[in-house]
């Protein structure tokens, strides 16, 4: 089947042209927070196959592709950062290293000493296409980045999610060049003042950067990199491949990205935008976050139930699923925690499904990308940064052994970062701090 | 230092150990050798950018609200620690190009120039006339020589108002528009700060604008070099409409009235909660804030202790008084025994509850950090955060009694929760209530741990006075009006031109205005500090 047994319209645009001679690699992290419930995610191995559990049965039709991590812990919080909770959870899960706090008079801002993984790997595997990677958010509170942002340029520098699809669209979709786009004389003078005025911007960057003390000049350097990948992204156009439908998404009626319950509809629509740009290769690595750590949204669409709060000082800023997680040893709550999971095991079938439905080379864009679903925390109620719960969907091109469940109790979860690294062909012996990785990638992952 | 034995202990916020200063002798009286803590690059935060591109080309558009929020720093957005990403530069060439496009609809006013053919002269005049003011200094021969390079070959093509235009946009991109940069000089020594920089951050911090012509003349005649010349440009800048922006914008953030924007309460039990009425919360404490300011006089005691303020008929009737006529907002008295300025006020009351229900705990927390400059830490790895099974017979004040009882929660919450217990006739929108579920409220409250406002009080009118009365209190809004101008905390080195500025304060009656004058001569204002090893 093709794209077009998706939830969504699509505009008819870009023609197919030659495919390039291998699939390229692609990662997808896809964020939930406040931990899960253990024993209603853990999925069990039966006679070498994988039983898939409450949480994750919606991925029932999937599991073959699935690979199950369970026991990792963030163990550079536990034995190097004087900060616990949520935002270490975020400012740890995907760069691996220690947190700082960057505001003695706000002690929750916290925020990464290193870069994260989806950037690292961007630097490598997405320096050609037109984006090198895009970060979504449904509903991301953007005002602690602390607690928003799961993605960091480097040290200290956060990056925060687009919670708009319509401007994600814009990212990936606007004046794109290539066939299909407006061949007009105004086109091209309007791309030719765009390179030349950021030409000239790149200019002043570069003669401050050199006048800046050196504590300063990372910033102007920032705002370089960031000015070339925009002229880089001005001429760089889709590439749909071999097989693979590449068209722009129809984003159908406007909705309101900050009502509650718009939170399905904005995933969906991101989640089509992000099974697009990888069909269309505008990026090969991409992030979708379900709110930012300790998320506050309200499941209302799971049942009326979820309407309210669970009976909790307001005083506990918790609101919503994150007053849930406060709550895990309450039965009624603890329910509650396993549908939102469940919940997000489905937007997760949905996206697996989309990539699984694009076909590429002998297999499915899925086949040649790890979809990495990953939690700020193990267990929400008492910030547990032990036992994180892990799902890697794909092979990453055949790289991992899928349909089975993996336990490394106790074990730093950079080695499951490191592992990615090489499913996605980057060799290196560490990723985020060197004192987690002794032990090497997860050994039994891969194929 | 033993010698400061004598003098008031330190700050809780000052690291322990940092040794106290002795103070400066009040005014002038210039070190030898002045060293100050470096100021961190800040780049526009939205507002500023917004308040710039509408005194720069009178665009009121504000492009800058669709950017990403701007990052605070000790409480005051200065966007000083993440470097900028890749969307909001995308962002920022979006928010240009749409500015250039509309100005250049008034070309006549901006380049007036012959329209075609084009005309180097004329754009040679434009590019620096315009250029000085966006970069706020005279720009150099490169940026000039690349501007006149991007017009000369966009008005061969397009003509001279595509030409301007194309020239505003990467104007508007440049980081010497977007950044305040003050970068070092030679060595690793703290240097006073040209005019041009001056002029800069007094505009920001006054205005929360950019300068306007005669401040960016006065540094060019090196007006801006001494603390009177700051003296009388503060106050120039003091007596102009836009100081109502700079007052206004200080306190939205000292009062953290940004978090009302996405406050959320529950329907059911506050149906008036509307977007309206919030924007009214707001627009009332950011009016009655200017108002205490500009009226002169104590303005501590205005902010604190007034029973008079800006309601519109939606806040009049939570307030329960008569609504003014027509559809503005009028200074109104409001009762005396259950109001007492900043307190009080509905906004701060919201920011400070739940969805539901009050919150002691954050309205103490907000007179500990807000009020008395503390910080305080939350609570730690080890333990157990989740809170108690909810029993609606038991009064709020039993509910908590566990911060109360356990010296793990008490150590820090002994000086949160029994003030915060003070504010319980205000609910979670700020109504006043005799009643909370099924008990009488009691607003029995506490203040401990202070220098001079301990004691027992009841209800927070009663607090308010002693707050007012406080000279930690009053020490510490001078702080915060010096974080705000400084986009940074205070550091050891301030000791002593932040004791200069508080005698200063005191000595002129409290005039907040006074308190602004004296920043913007003090020394940390007026220079540039370098971190030992940062130097280029």
């Amino acid at each position: 089947m093709g794209v077009g047994a998706s939830a969504l319209p699509f505009l008819p645009l870009l023609d197919a042209h030659a495919a390039p001679s291998s699939p390229p690699r692609r990662v997808v992290f896809f964020f939930s927070s406040n931990g899960t419930i253990h024993e209603s995610w853990l999925p069990k191995m039966t006679a070498g196959k994988l039983e898939l559990s409450p949480i994750l049965s919606p991925l029932e039709k999937l599991k073959s592709k699935l690979l199950v991590v369970d026991g990792l812990s963030h163990k550079v919080i536990l034995e190097k950062s004087d900060r616990s909770g949520h935002s270490a959870g975020m400012n740890t899960a995907l760069t691996g290293k220690s947190n700082k706090i960057v505001d003695p008079s706000h002690p929750l801002q916290s925020m990464a000493t290193g870069i994260s993984l989806d950037q690292y790997l961007a630097d490598r595997i997405g320096t050609t296409t037109r984006l090198r990677s895009i970060e979504c958010g449904i509903q991301v509170e953007p005002y602690v980045k602390a607690f928003a942002a799961l993605s960091y340029r480097g040290r200290l520098q956060p990056i925060l999610p687009e919670n708009s699809p319509y401007r994600v669209f814009d990212r990936l979709f606007r004046d794109l060049p290539g066939p299909g786009a407006p061949d007009s004389a105004s086109a091209h003078e309007s791309l030719a003042d765009r390179q030349r005025v950021l030409e000239g911007v790149s200019k002043d960057l570069e003669a401050i950067r050199r006048r800046l003390p050196q504590s300063d000049r990372v910033k102007m350097e920032a705002h370089l990199e960031a000015v070339r990948a925009i002229e880089h992204s001005l001429t760089t156009g889709a590439d749909p491949g071999s097989g693979r439908v590449c068209r722009k998404p129809d984003l159908g009626r406007p909705i309101d990205i900050w009502a509650n319950d718009s939170i399905p509809a904005i995933a969906r629509l991101q989640i089509d935008l992000v099974a697009m740009a990888l069909a269309c290769d505008l990026t090969r690595v991409a992030t979708i976050q379900f709110g930012g750590a300790g998320a506050s949204h309200r499941f209302t669409w799971l049942g009326k139930e979820f309407k309210t709060d669970p009976e909790l000082p307001s005083d506990c800023h918790a609101k919503g699923f994150h007053a849930l997680a406060h709550r895990e040893t309450d039965p009624a709550s603890r329910a509650k925690l396993v549908k939102i999971n469940t919940w997000y095991s489905t937007q997760l079938a949905y996206l697996l499904e989309k990539l699984a439905s694009i076909p590429e080379g002998a297999g499915s864009v899925l086949d040649h990308t790890a979809v990495v679903w990953l939690n700020e925390l193990g267990t929400g109620g008492t910030h547990g940064h032990k036992q994180t719960p892990w799902v890697i969907a794909g092979s990453a091109g055949g790289y991992f052994k899928t349909g089975q469940l993996l336990s490394y109790p106790g074990e730093p979860h950079n080695r499951l970062l490191l592992t990615l690294c090489h499913a996605m062909g980057v060799a290196t012996d560490t990723f985020g701090d060197p004192d987690y990785c002794k032990a090497g990638p997860l050994s039994g992952a891969i194929r | 230092m033993a010698g400061c034995a004598a003098a008031r202990p330190p700050h809780p916020h000052l690291a322990s150990g940092t040794p106290q200063r002795h103070a400066a002798p009040p005014a002038v009286a210039i070190a030898t050798e002045v060293v100050v803590a470096p100021a961190p690059l800040r780049r526009l935060t939205n507002e500023e950018y917004n308040n710039t591109v509408r005194d720069l080309l009178g665009d009121t558009s504000r492009p800058a609200d669709a950017f990403p929020p701007d990052e605070a720093v000790a409480g005051f957005e200065n966007n000083t620690i993440s470097p900028i990403t890749q969307a909001l530069v995308e962002r920022y060439m979006d928010a240009a190009e749409a500015l250039a496009a509309r100005a250049v609809g008034r070309l006549d006013t901006l380049a007036p120039c012959p329209t075609a053919p084009a005309d180097p002269a004329c754009a040679r005049k434009f590019i620096e006339g315009f250029g000085r003011r966006a970069y706020r200094r005279p720009l150099d021969e490169g940026e000039r020589a690349e501007l006149l390079a991007i017009y000369a070959d966009k008005a061969k093509r397009a003509g001279h108002a595509r030409a301007v235009q194309l020239v505003l946009t990467a104007i508007l991109q440049s980081p010497s528009f977007l950044y305040r940069l003050e970068p070092a000089g030679e060595g690793a020594k703290t240097r006073p700060l040209t005019g041009y920089e001056v002029a800069t951050r007094l505009a920001y911090f006054i205005w929360a604008s950019t300068p306007d012509q005669p401040l960016l003349d006065a540094a060019a005649a090196g007006r801006l070099s001494t603390p009177l010349d700051l003296e009388k440009a503060a106050r120039r800048l003091l007596q102009d409409p836009r100081a109502v922006d700079g007052i206004r914008s200080f306190h939205r953030q000292w009062l953290d009235l940004r978090v009302l924007a996405i406050a959320s309460k529950t329907p059911v039990l506050y149906p008036g909660f509307t977007p309206e009425l919030e924007a009214a919360m707001v627009e009332e404490t950011l009016r009655f804030a200017a108002h205490a300011v500009l009226a002169g006089g104590d303005t501590v005691a205005a902010l604190l202790t007034s029973n008079q303020s800006f309601v519109n008929a939606p806040l009049a009737k939570l307030y329960g008084v008569s609504a003014p006529p027509g559809e503005g907002f009028a200074l109104v008295d409001l009762p005396p025994r259950e109001r007492a300025g900043l307190l009080t006020q509905a906004s701060v009351m919201t920011v400070l509850a739940g969805a539901e229900e009050t919150s002691p705990i954050l309205r103490g927390k907000f007179v500990r950090e807000k009020l008395l400059c503390e910080t305080i830490q939350p609570p730690p790895a080890s333990v157990d955060i989740r809170p108690p099974a909810f029993d609606p017979k038991q009064t709020k004040k039993e509910r908590f009694a566990r911060h109360r009882s356990d010296p793990t929660c008490s150590y820090c919450h002994d000086s949160m929760d029994p003030t915060g217990f003070g504010f319980e006739h205000y609910d979670a929108v700020g109504a006043w209530r005799t009643v909370d579920g099924a008990f009488a409220v009691d607003a029995g409250g506490m203040i401990s741990g202070t220098d001079d406002a301990n004691g027992p009080f009841d209800g927070a009118v009663e607090l308010a006075a002693r707050l007012s009365a406080s000279k930690q209190v009053r020490r510490c809004i001078a702080t915060q009006w010096f974080r705000a101008a400084l986009g940074r905390a205070e550091r050891a080195e301030d000791t002593a031109p932040l004791d200069a500025v508080y005698q200063t304060f005191a000595g002129k009656g409290f005039d907040v205005r006074e308190l602004i004058v004296a920043i913007a001569r003090s020394d940390p204002f007026r220079h540039a500090g370098v971190d030992p090893g940062s130097a280029p």
